[in-house]
């Protein structure tokens, strides 16, 4: 029996840490905001189908293959503002 | 062979594969998309970074790229990158943990059914086994408690986890969902020794025993072992092979001390083992490969091509980026190791010595395998 070993503790790249933390927490939003939109497009089109959205209906519910779309879209418009850093080096 | 088990792959679903509900699926997918997202900008933008700092180098008294830690300083791109890759897949960590656990009475139900069936192959676990520190030590990739978590004598977790956590991260990374590292080594061993046809291999480090199930289903006639050093592993490995109905042997045993008699195997093989493990296990390994293996016998080793000849610059340092900072203590050992030389200084003929570069299965990288073959 053994318990485990524990990741390596993670450097810090910016000066001030409270930085770090708060891309962290983006992460975690953007997450949590795409679990519900996918909890939310699965009551939609239960609704639409004149089913009942129970709990364990949404929960079940697999979509079509097209909704990656929209799921890539949506993270490509949160980490878009990654691209400003980059263009700011080049402006200066 | 069904035709199920000839397509075994990233896709592959069986009844210890845990079932993700929408608000897994939403997740996993935002983790998915994140990752190759952060990929691309590695590509370009971070590329660019890189070469604009590796120009200013001369000019500059502190260079900004630093390869020991893969760090690029000053850079306000790579430190965000940075910390939303690491985030990420601290994220990724924490997702599959969750699916698991959520459904951890329904999987031990799957998994008592599974056992209480006759079974094909076989578990076997070393309760006196030494678990050497670089692997109790490390939580490769950062899996939470790592290769070598054992809770309790039925404990699979580990199993489960890598499995998961290794399909969304080659996804991530670019792979597709058909990909197989083991497809990849048989279709090596045909193109390279179309005569070979094995009564018996090994699959040494087989961990969730995802391509040990591949050599199974690529030589369905020979008698299939696969060892590893993580005991939640291979119960898993036992469990998804019995639900497969892949008549595998497995053995909690290191990859460089089997147990099994000399010159017993045909093949052995190992996927992506190479780079988890110290330098002196490697050579270890190469030993252990030359003893289990019979005259005329065959041993691929399969890992990650860090050692091609011409890598960028860049593709150097953002593998040394994995070392620093996503549990990879040994991938630069591993870099700077030259294979054959293990090989030869384990017994192998150095004209029977061979190093190549394979197409991924799906996906858009190349594998290193490096073998010979035993006179």
């Amino acid at each position: 029996m053994t318990e485990g070993a524990q990741p390596a503790p993670k450097p810090n790249y910016f000066d001030d840490p409270a930085v770090q933390a708060l891309y962290q927490m983006v992460l975690v939003l953007g997450e949590e905001l795409a679990a519900t939109r996918e909890q939310l497009h699965a009551l939609i089109a239960l609704a639409e189908k004149g089913d009942v959205p129970t709990a364990e209906a949404i929960e079940a519910f697999v979509p079509e293959a097209s909704f990656d779309l929209e799921r890539a879209d949506w993270v490509a418009r949160l980490l878009e503002p990654l691209e400003q850093i980059t263009q700011s080096r080049e402006q200066s | 062979m069904t035709q199920r088990t000839a397509e075994l792959n990233r896709s592959t679903v069986h009844d210890m594969s845990p079932s993700p509900s929408a608000r897994d699926r939403g997740r996993q997918s935002f983790i998915f998309h994140t990752k190759r997202h952060l990929g691309q900008f590695a590509r370009l933008q971070l590329q660019a970074e890189f070469d604009w700092a590796a120009g200013q180098e001369a000019t500059q008294p502190q260079p900004a790229i630093c390869a020991e830690t893969a760090y690029l300083s000053g850079s306000p791109a790579f430190a965000a990158w940075s910390a939303l890759n690491i985030g990420s897949q601290q994220q990724m960590w924490r997702a599959l943990s969750d699916m698991v656990l959520r459904q951890r009475d329904q999987m031990v139900a799957r998994a008592d059914m599974l056992l209480s069936q006759p079974p094909l192959g076989s578990l076997e676990i070393d309760t006196q086994l030494s678990l050497p520190g670089y692997f109790t030590d490390t939580a490769y990739h950062g899996q939470p408690g790592g290769y070598c978590l054992d809770d309790h004598d039925s404990d699979w977790f580990s199993g489960a986890l890598q499995e998961a956590g290794g399909t969304l991260y080659s996804r991530g990374a670019g792979t597709g969902e058909k990909d197989s590292k083991g497809q990849a080594v048989v279709r090596f061993i045909r193109e390279r020794f179309p005569d070979f046809v094995p009564e018996k291999l090994v699959d040494l480090g087989c961990g969730y025993g995802g391509q040990t199930s591949n050599y199974v289903a690529g030589f369905p006639d020979a008698e299939a072992h696969g060892v590893d050093l993580g005991a939640g592993l291979l119960r898993y490995a036992h469990l998804r092979a019995q639900s497969l109905r892949l008549p595998i042997h497995f053995k909690q045993a290191c990859a460089s001390e089997t147990g099994f008699p000399d010159a017993s195997f045909d093949l052995v093989v190992s996927n992506i083992l190479l780079h988890e493990i110290p330098r002196e296990m490697l050579e270890g390994v190469m030993r252990e490969s030359f003893r289990v293996l019979k005259p005329g016998g065959l041993v691929v080793h399969q890992d990650v091509p860090t050692q091609r000849q011409g890598t960028p610059a860049f593709q150097r340092w953002l593998s040394n980026w994995q070392v620093e900072h996503n549990d990879e203590p040994f991938w630069r050992v591993f870099s700077e190791t030259a294979v054959p030389e293990a090989l030869v200084a384990a017994g192998f003929d150095s004209q029977q010595v061979f190093e190549a570069y394979q197409p991924q299965v799906d996906g858009p990288l190349v594998w290193y395998m490096v073998g010979a073959r035993k006179l």
